[in-house]
Order: C-alpha cells, then structure tokens, then sequence
C-alpha cells in the first residue's frame, strides 16, 4: 500500500476547514496532518509538517496567501499548493500561477472537486477549469493567464483589494 | 534718377577736343554734361555733382583713370562708369574692368552711337538695380513685418501650447483625484449596499431559525407543528439562494462571472422570486401577484437574475410606500411585437412582459431620466446605493430585452420589462454554441518538462483533451519512459532544456532507432539556429504559448501523421 498523500488545510473558516478535514479523511490515501487559519501560520505549520500538498484558501487575512505559497515553494519545492476561492478571478487565479500551484478549485465545486484536484496534483496534472485551463500561457517565465479580464475592481491595488476582503470580513478598520 | 530729369554725364579726359565733342553729341541728347580734365578735379566734381554717369579716360596726369575708377567704386558703387580711352591694349581693359568699369569705348570713337548705346545700356542697368535693391528692400521690410507676426503669432501658440499642457496635467491630476474618490465612494457604497442586502436576508434566516427552533421546543404540546419547522427551513434555504444570488450580480456586475441562462418559464421564475417577498413586505403593503398567464411565456434568462429584478423593483416599491399601498407583479403571455412604435425593436417577435407596479409617491420626470445611472439614489445616505437599477438595466440588456418606466408623482410607478421568447426546448448555454474543440482519442503522448508545475498544465491540458499522457522530468527519464512505451507512443511533446540530457539529443537518439513518431519541441529561447536542427516530423512551439494553441497543434501534428500513416498503407 502506497504513502498516503499528506495535506495541510489552510482557512481561515473554522467550519470550512472541519468541513474538509472530515470529507477528506474518508478518502483512502489522503491524510490531513494540519492545519492553519492564515497565511502565517501555514508557513510555520508547513515547515514542521512538511505535507506533500498545500489546500489553502485565496482570501485570507495576514499574510497574503499568494506570498505564504511562495514561501512554503521556497522551503519545501516538492510540495503541491492547490487553491480553494470563492470564485474565479483573474487576479487570483495569476497570483495562484506565480505561487506556483498546480489546483484552483472554487467553492461552488462539489467537495469530490477538492478531492479530485489533490489527487490528480499528486499525479502530475494540474486541476484548473477548462475554462481557465484553456487562457493558460506558458511563457519562458512560467504559466500566465491570456486576456486578463478588465473587471472594475482591477483599479484596485492588491492593499486596497485586501482592505476591502478584510472590510467585506467585518473586520475593524482599527 | 526720374524721367523727369536729364541724366547728368560727367566726363574726365585731358583731351578737350574730346570732351567737347562727347559733350556736344550728349547734350544733344538731352543730356547734362559735366566736364573735368583730370582725375583729380573729375574726382571733386564727382563728388560734389552725383553724376549718373561717369566717362573716363585712363591715361591722364595727377590722377590717373585706374584710380578714378577704384575711388569711385569704393566710394559710390552704384555709379556706372564707363572707360573711354585710346590706350586699345587688352591689359588696360582688363584692369579697368577689375577696378568697377562697366564697359570700355575705344577711341577714336568713331560713331558715336556707340558711345550713346553704352550710357544708355548703363543707365538702363543702373535703373534696374535701383529698381531691384527696392524692390528687395520692400521685400525684406515685408519679410520682417511677416516674421514679426509669426514670431508674435509662434509666441502665442506656446503660450497657449504651455497654458493647454498645464491644464492637461491639471486635469489629469483632478482626474486621479476624482478617480480615487470615485473608487473609494464605489467601494463604499458597494461595501454597504451588500451589507444591507445581506443584512436583511440574514435577518430572514435568523428569524425563521427562531421560529423553527421555537416551534420545535413546542412540538410535544402543539400537533402538527412539523409542517411550519419544515416551512421556515425552506425559507431559509431560500434566503440562503438569495444570498448566493446577492453575490452572483455583484460579480456578474464587475464581470467576473458568466451568467447561467437558461429556457426559463417567466412566470415560474418570478413566482419563486415572488415567494420571499410574502415573508419580507411589512403588512402595509398588499402584494398581488398575477403570473396565471397561458401559454407559459419562456424566456432564456438567469432564474438568479430575474429574482433580483424582482427583489430590487419590490425593495424600491416598498421604500415609495412609507404608509403603506399595492404591490402588484404580473407577466404577460406571449405576444407579437408589432404594435410596438419603439425604433430600435424588431417587430414581429414574440415577448413577454414583466410588469411591476407600485401606488407609491411616484417619480417627477428629471428623476426618471437618471434613475438607470449607476449611483444615482433618490434615497436617503445609507438607504441605498444607486445600484440596483443600474445592475436591473445590465440584466434586462444581457438579456436581450427593455425596461421602460412610467411614473407620476403621487399616482406609483410601472416598471415594465419586455422579454425576446424562446421554445420550451431551447437552451442558449455557452457550451451549446460553442465551436467542438479539437479532441483527442486516446492517443498516448509523452510529455517530457523538467518544471513541474508547466508539466503538470500541459498534461492536464492535453488529458482534457481526451489524449493519455506519461510524463518525464528529465532527458533520461524521456528515454526511460519511450524504451517501455514505444510502440504506443503517438506523439513527443519534449522542452529542449531538459536536465541530463536535452531534448533535442534524447529525439535525435530516438530517430536513429528509425522511429518517425511526431514530435513537439517546446522552446523558451530565442535561438533561431533551432529549427535547422528539427526533422521534418519535428515541430517547434516557441514560449509563450496558449494552451488552447498547443492544443490545436497536437491535434493538427497528430491528424497529419495519421495521414502519412495511411498513405503509406
């Protein structure tokens, strides 16, 4: 019998990440060995845990979850990171190519969705919808999107995109 | 000189005899002559007298001709002098033209005509260059007057130039602000209209789950109290639709999302859009709904969408009915449009109308020209963000139809949507019309990248595809990978830069065990040495590429090959 394929959850929902925790630990071959509600302490976790894939919400407070990825690459370059977001956005779905992940599932997927994206990452395929998939350009520099969408909220900026994720949260503006 | 006045002649000679007879001879020409008979004293009545022209002989005493003439040029330029000398040796001639003389008469001149024909010739030049300096003179007092008004005029401009920039920049710079506080005032009012619409819908859950929870606690004393828990549990899972519906426009308004239209009867669709508002119109208002129209009108529309026409006219209805009125939503069975006098529309189709009506305070005609413009509110800060019938006119659009508005103040308002019909049967989903992409059957390609992440898209690209696909990091692992799958590998999708050994070296290998299986070579650099180097079953894909190209190009390689095969066959 072949090593389970061990996963770190990163949300900051509680009940999402029990959600998960429960659905994915009645898979054969899958071990979830930690978790994290944002982008710090995956790293932390990540470099004790050391999991073979990364299943980490888009939008989370603190350390931006693309630059946690990046991190996480850095300090352990075998390691799968497959996004979980609410929805697809170019912006996200760019910043997921840069950090090097191999899954973008949204959260209107089935929860199969997930399961099938970590299995399918595990065996060398990457899991993005056929629509996006199809935008994919390899470039020297690594995947990109083609035709980024010009939605209003491209004008912007990360911080203020981030700002208003953490405001949209209820989060204080303290 | 002028017509007027008779050309004055100044002779300098030392012969009188000659004066006297060229004197004559002009003179009765109408000329005034002046006489000298040297250089020196011809030299001081030329400088007192301005003579027009000057007759001069060269071998004189005192003063010779020569210098008379050189006096004379240096001094007045303009006069002529004309050399009248017997001296008939070429050098002479040539001297006195270098000093200034215009022409040279030889004496003894014997026809005088010639002599006349010279002072005229120079009389007449002398005029023409009088004339001309004029004339330039004009010319150049024009030019300057005229440079004078373009400089004027150039000065203006860049000041103007220099005055129009400055308020670009200006402009701009309010345009930033204006931008940024535009943005900021969008964030804000999106932020807080979500909030209201989210507030109420949760107050909707939270009460239901109140009053399930109630019921419950009570179920041993009340009988039948089940069907209510079951009631308000669908009420919540309606509000919880709704919510997702919320987020789905607000999306759908920034663009990001694709609508999921859909054969829709109008008349289901408004009744469930219809059925929270029972729950969430305060007693005051009467609602009526009217959707028992026959034959069922079906539009291809997002139920979604329809339900937040629906919930935002209604949210508008109630905030024109403090004190309370009618609410009525109806749908019209399909008709023709050919009574409609509306340019834009094609008669002829059938529609279907939503209609929404209030009895409320109703809408003076300056507010109904803006009531479609995104943020404009009639409501009080905090009641509402000007969205609603903004993103209500970019539903009914997307769709295909028209919203038209017909208010009075005091009277209500109608809302009154038209909607193009369609067969129960149809559906206008995107995957319906689109083009059938390029698939493949199963066809075994062996992909070879050293970057994971790049491999793992282009496989799973091409498995998309219908194509099955084993993968190898590195030049050895390529080799590995073809000694064990050779005969049913159909394709080589293979980046030159592997590891160990390049891709290009690993086809090579492969192509001298005689294998003329296609291939793709993948390339990032700009080495142009690089197509010398492919067979003539090799392609070169350069980066970037889309994936949507790549799969075009493994389908186009594989279908020529399959062509090859059977011609040979």
């Amino acid at each position: 019998m072949s090593t389970p394929i061990s996963i770190m959850l990163v949300d900051d929902h509680a009940l999402v990440r029990e959600m998960l925790m429960e659905r994915l630990g009645r898979e054969s071959g899958m071990q979830v060995v930690a978790t994290a509600s944002n982008g710090d302490e995956a790293v932390i976790q990540a470099k004790a845990f050391e999991p073979d894939a990364v299943l980490m919400d888009a939008d989370m407070p603190g350390q931006l979850c693309f630059d946690a990825a990046k991190t996480i690459k850095m300090l352990l370059p075998r390691t799968l990171i497959i996004y979980l977001s609410a929805f697809f956005h170019d912006r996200y779905v760019e910043d997921a190519l840069a950090a090097h992940a191999v899954g973008y599932v949204t959260k209107d997927e089935p929860p199969d969705a997930v399961v099938a994206a970590i299995r399918k990452a595990a065996s060398g395929v990457a899991y993005f919808s056929p629509k996006v998939q199809s935008r994919i350009v390899i470039d020297a520099a690594g995947p990109t999107l083609a035709h980024p969408s010009k939605s209003k909220s491209s004008c912007l900026t990360r911080r203020e995109s981030e700002v208003l994720r953490y405001l949209a949260r209820g989060m204080s503006k303290k | 000189m002028t017509t007027e006045q008779p050309a004055v002649v100044l002779i300098i000679d030392d012969e009188e005899s000659v004066r006297r007879s060229i004197s004559a001879f002009l003179e009765d020409r109408g000329f005034t002559v002046l006489e000298a008979e040297n250089g020196r004293i011809g030299l001081d009545v030329f400088r007192r007298a301005h003579p027009d022209v000057v007759l001069v002989d060269l071998r004189m005493p005192e003063v010779d001709g020569l210098e008379v003439l050189s006096t004379i040029k240096r001094e007045s330029p303009e006069t002529p002098t004309i050399v009248v000398s017997g001296a008939g040796v070429i050098s002479d001639a040539a001297e006195a033209l270098h000093r200034g003389a215009w022409d040279y008469v030889l004496k003894p001149i014997e026809d005088m005509a010639i002599l006349l024909h010279a002072v005229e010739k120079v009389l007449e030049r002398t005029l023409l260059i009088r004339e001309n300096r004029k004339y330039q003179g004009q010319l150049e007092e024009r030019v300057k007057a005229r440079t004078a008004q373009l400089e004027a005029a150039n000065a203006m401009l860049r000041q103007q130039m220099e005055a129009a920039e400055r308020a670009d920049e200006e402009r701009a710079r309010l345009q930033e602000q204006l931008h940024q506080a535009q943005k900021m005032e969008a964030v804000g009012l999106l932020a807080g209209g979500v909030a209201h619409d989210f507030n109420n819908l949760l107050l909707v859950i939270s009460a239901h789950a109140e009053l399930a929870r109630g019921r419950l606690s009570r179920e041993s004393d009340i009988g039948g109290s089940l069907e209510d828990v079951l009631r308000s549990l669908e009420m919540v899972e309606q509000a919880v639709e709704q919510a997702t519906g919320v987020t789905r426009s607000l999306l759908s308004f920034s663009n990001r999302l694709p609508v999921a239209k859909r054969a829709t009867d109008l008349c289901v669709g408004i009744e469930e859009a219809s059925r929270i508002l029972r729950h969430t119109l305060p007693a005051s208002i009467e609602l009526v709904i009217d959707t028992g129209c026959e034959p069922a009108p079906w539009v291809n529309a997002d139920p979604t969408q329809l339900q937040q026409i629906v919930l935002n006219l209604a949210i508008n209805a109630r905030d024109a009915m403090p004190g309370g009125g009618k609410l009525r939503i109806s749908v019209s069975p399909p008709a023709t449009d050919a009574v409609e006098s509306a340019p834009s529309r094609t008669t002829g189709k059938h529609i279907a109308r939503l209609v929404v009506s209030d009895t409320g305070t109703g809408m003076p005609p300056e507010t109904q020209s803006r009531i479609f413009e995104p943020f404009f509110t009639t409501k009080s800060r905090g009641r509402g963000t000007g969205l609603g019938l903004a993103i209500i006119h970019g539903i009914v659009q997307d769709h295909g139809g028209q919203i038209e508005v017909h208010s009075e103040v005091g009277s209500g308002t109608t809302f009154t949507i038209s909607f193009p019909c369609v067969s129960q049967e149809s559906s206008n989903g995107e995957a319906v019309r689109a083009p059938s992409r390029p698939r493949g059957h199963g066809e075994l390609i062996l992909l070879a990248e050293d970057e994971y992440q790049v491999r793992a898209i282009v496989a799973a690209t091409l498995t998309s595809l219908g194509y099955e696909v084993v993968q190898a990091a590195d030049g050895d692992a390529l080799l590995e990978c073809f000694q064990r799958h050779q005969s049913k590998i159909k394709l080589f999708v293979l980046d030159v830069d592997l590891p160990r050994r390049s891709g290009l070296d690993c086809l090579r290998d492969i192509r001298t065990r005689g294998v003329d299986t296609p291939a793709i070579v993948i390339s990032g650099s700009v080495d142009v040495e690089l197509d010398a180097q492919l067979d003539r079953d090799t392609i070169l894909m350069r980066k970037p590429f889309q994936m949507s190209e790549l799969g075009r190009q493994v389908c186009s390689v594989l279908a020529a090959a399959r062509g090859r095969h059977k011609a040979k066959v």
